[in-house]
């Protein structure tokens, strides 16, 4: 979805709220995670917290980023240093709603299913929860994350989560 | 008490048999001999419940307990069982209460579990209710022992505990006190996974120095941990209880350590990390150490690294699994910089860890490949000082500290 | 005092009859009524700590306790005497005239005002 010229610039509307988080699911489905964190403005925020902590006010995170560059770090580790059975993850999306559209920012919430499968075994799900997430257009006119939040139902995750959804 | 019917290997603790850790048997016996019997287990921070009638609930061993402040300056560690049909009575994770009533027929109990009241007990105009000799104190809620040693809050189900600083052993007081040294603790937040291994894996693992280096390919690769770097794996006197603690090799996050050491253990010399702050810390504690750990068994990991401080609870959730819950704190003044930096530091443990993950997923590897020789495999658990002594060392290539362990647990189990 | 300022609640027999406890809603207001040695004493019929019925409970001397925690309340004063109850039940002035047990209106008046 990038603008070139001539293009219009990417409206705030839900068609493109919509075409931004198909592909963003399906470039993680995919395991093009180098990719992923191209789906986000610079100085951004990235959280996969648990609902107790959320709904508690505190900050811990299963997984976190203030800034694109960590992104760019956590693929790293995934992809060169942490050790793991293989696996595959798939994640489902429903109810996308823009809760508010502010200034130039778009609130998105969504619901998240993700399902994992380790070799040999059944698939099962890994994670419930709901996004709560900011959109902006960056400077090339490019619709983009500037806060993504998924905010877990699974409290209890089963032995780890490796990849971000 | 169950006597268990295996035999351990002639060769001793230098080698662990595999039924140790798959075996039903003796998971039901560890229960008896060591989670219910006279050893301190984890059951929160102080922090946790700040004024009277604040509550959590928790699990030691297998059985719940609800953890309250029944006074200003009193903690009651409570089994969370009605004592008249057996309801577990405190549904929710946590909350303030006034006095703990079952649903089921309003038994009520106060704060510090006394059984005070029982609906109809005598009668309704004198018709039935409970006999004449009914004695409430005979009914309370089961108490557990308590004991809040800076700012920790230990139970046990035995009377007969000794006091914990005794329990714990003056060698290993100071790596306990650097990490909880009495002042004022703050949550971060809670994780928590079930991990598809053994409860005792988790504890020889932080009593391991020899993988820290070897398997965790983040810590070299962004200098956290080296296998070369001073160190110290020191076990109380009965070899249950242990602490690591690390001196940093370097500065953190700089690339290239080029060394030899670096090169055998194939790290990529060339990653660096794009946003440092990921592992900038801040020396807060006593003494130079990025990594301090003081591992109370059975049942609780404290442990420090770089700003993470963390409490890992174990959960034993039959021979095959266990939970893991950990707990991040902070001081309470803590400004908004150092909050932030935890929350960073944060992502180097617990269920996505960059580090932690390679535990979790190496330890549930491990119980796979128990299960496939059960009753003929055993770990071998040579590494360290001409593999057969059980001594503390200043280096990492030992497995001394499970030697240790096992030395413990064989006597405390009987096998 | 004039006799339209006592409404009348109960029969001393009544409540005699009743072993000296006894249950009577008047004009909404749940009321309890005691005997104890002769003297009458009556307070609301409602425990301060979880709403339970006192007249369901076990009158031994001048106690009540509740049926429901066993909390206890002097019945002349209505003072929290005993856990988990601390706040203090409302009493009425009673009077006897002949077989009758009266109250006043005006403490009635104002026990149903917060009914």
């Amino acid at each position: 979805m990038t603008a070139s010229q001539g293009d219009p610039i990417v409206a705030l509307d839900r068609d493109n709220v919509c075409a931004l988080y198909d592909a963003y699911f399906d470039t993680l489905d995919a395991g093009r995670l180098e990719e992923w964190p191209d789906f986000f403005v610079t100085e951004c925020r990235y959280r996969i917290i648990s609902r107790e902590n959320y709904e508690a006010g505190q900050g811990l995170c299963i997984m976190q980023a203030d800034s694109k560059g960590m992104l760019t770090d956590r693929v790293r580790a995934i992809l060169k240093t942490q050790v793991y059975a293989p696996r595959y993850c798939r994640r489902f999306y429903s109810g996308l709603r823009v809760v508010k559209a502010v200034g130039g920012e778009l609130e998105v919430k969504q619901n998240v299913l993700i399902v994992q499968t380790l070799l040999n075994k059944p698939s099962e799900i890994l994670g419930c929860g709901a996004g709560h997430d900011r959109l902006a257009l960056n400077e090339s006119g490019e619709l983009k994350f500037v806060d993504r939040t998924l905010i877990l139902d699974t409290e209890m995750i089963r032995n780890s989560v490796i990849y971000p959804a | 008490m169950k006597t268990i019917a295996k035999r351990w290997p002639a060769t001793g603790v230098t080698e662990i048999p595999y039924w140790v850790y798959t075996d039903k048997d003796v998971y039901e016996s560890e229960l008896d001999r060591i989670w219910y019997a006279d050893h301190w287990l984890y059951a929160g921070l102080e922090a946790e419940v700040p004024q009277v009638g604040s509550y959590r609930t928790t699990t030691l061993g297998e059985r719940q307990v609800i953890v309250v402040r029944s006074a200003q300056d009193q903690i009651s560690v409570l089994e969370n069982r009605c004592r008249h049909r057996g309801v577990q009575i405190c549904q929710a994770r946590s909350g303030k209460l006034d006095g703990i009533t079952c649903p089921y027929h309003q038994w009520s109990y106060a704060l510090d579990g006394a059984l005070q009241g029982v609906p109809f007990r005598r009668g309704i105009k004198g018709k039935g209710g409970m006999p004449q000799d009914f004695s409430p104190s005979d009914y309370g809620l089961l108490r557990l022992k308590v004991e809040v040693v800076n700012g920790v809050i230990w139970a046990s189900f035995s009377d007969r505990t000794p006091p914990f600083r005794e329990y714990l052993g003056e060698r290993l007081w100071s790596s306990y006190e650097r990490i909880v040294s009495g002042r004022r603790l703050r949550v971060v937040g809670y994780n928590r996974q079930f991990i598809a291994a053994n409860w005792k894996l988790v504890i020889e693992n932080i009593r391991d120095p020899y993988h820290g280096a070897l398997l965790h390919v983040f810590l070299p690769t962004f200098g956290l941990f080296r296998p070369d770097q001073a160190s110290e794996m020191r076990m109380d006197e009965t070899g249950r209880h242990g602490s690591l603690m690390s001196l940093p090799a370097r500065d953190p996050g700089a690339a290239g350590h080029g060394e030899d050491i670096t090169r055998d253990i194939a790290v990529d010399a060339s990653l660096q990390l794009a946003d440092k702050r990921l592992i900038e810390a801040v020396k807060e504690l006593k003494g130079d150490q990025t990594l301090g750990s003081c591992c109370v068994f059975p049942s609780v990991i404290l442990l420090q690294q770089i700003n993470a401080l963390q409490v890992r609870h174990i959960i034993p959730k039959g021979p095959d699994g266990c939970e893991l819950m950990w707990t991040h704190f902070g001081f309470e003044e803590d400004d908004e910089e150092m909050r932030q930096r935890r929350v960073r530091h944060g992502n180097l443990f617990g269920p996505a860890g960059l580090v932690s993950v390679d535990d979790s997923e190496v330890l549930a590897m491990a119980q796979r490949g128990f299960k496939t020789a059960e009753e003929s495999g055993a770990a071998v658990v040579q590494m360290g000082t001409g593999g057969r002594e059980n001594t503390n060392e200043g280096h990492m290539a030992t497995e001394s500290a499970i030697r240790g362990l096992y030395q413990y647990y064989r006597e405390v189990m009987g096998v | 005092m004039a006799d339209s300022e006592w409404i009348r609640i109960a029969s001393a027999t009544e409540l005699r009859e009743a072993g000296g406890l006894l249950g009577q809603s008047i004009r909404g207001v749940p009321l309890a009524v005691y005997e104890v040695g002769g003297a009458c004493f009556v307070t609301l019929d409602r425990c301060t700590h979880a709403q339970a019925r006192l007249s369901e409970g076990y009158l031994e001397g001048f106690l009540i306790e509740c049926p429901l925690h066993q909390g206890l309340f002097d019945i002349r004063t209505g003072e929290a005497k005993g856990p988990p109850c601390t706040e203090p039940l409302r009493t009425f002035e009673v009077r006897r005239e002949g077989e009758d047990l009266l109250v006043s209106l005006k403490s009635l008046q104002e026990a149903q005002e917060e009914e």
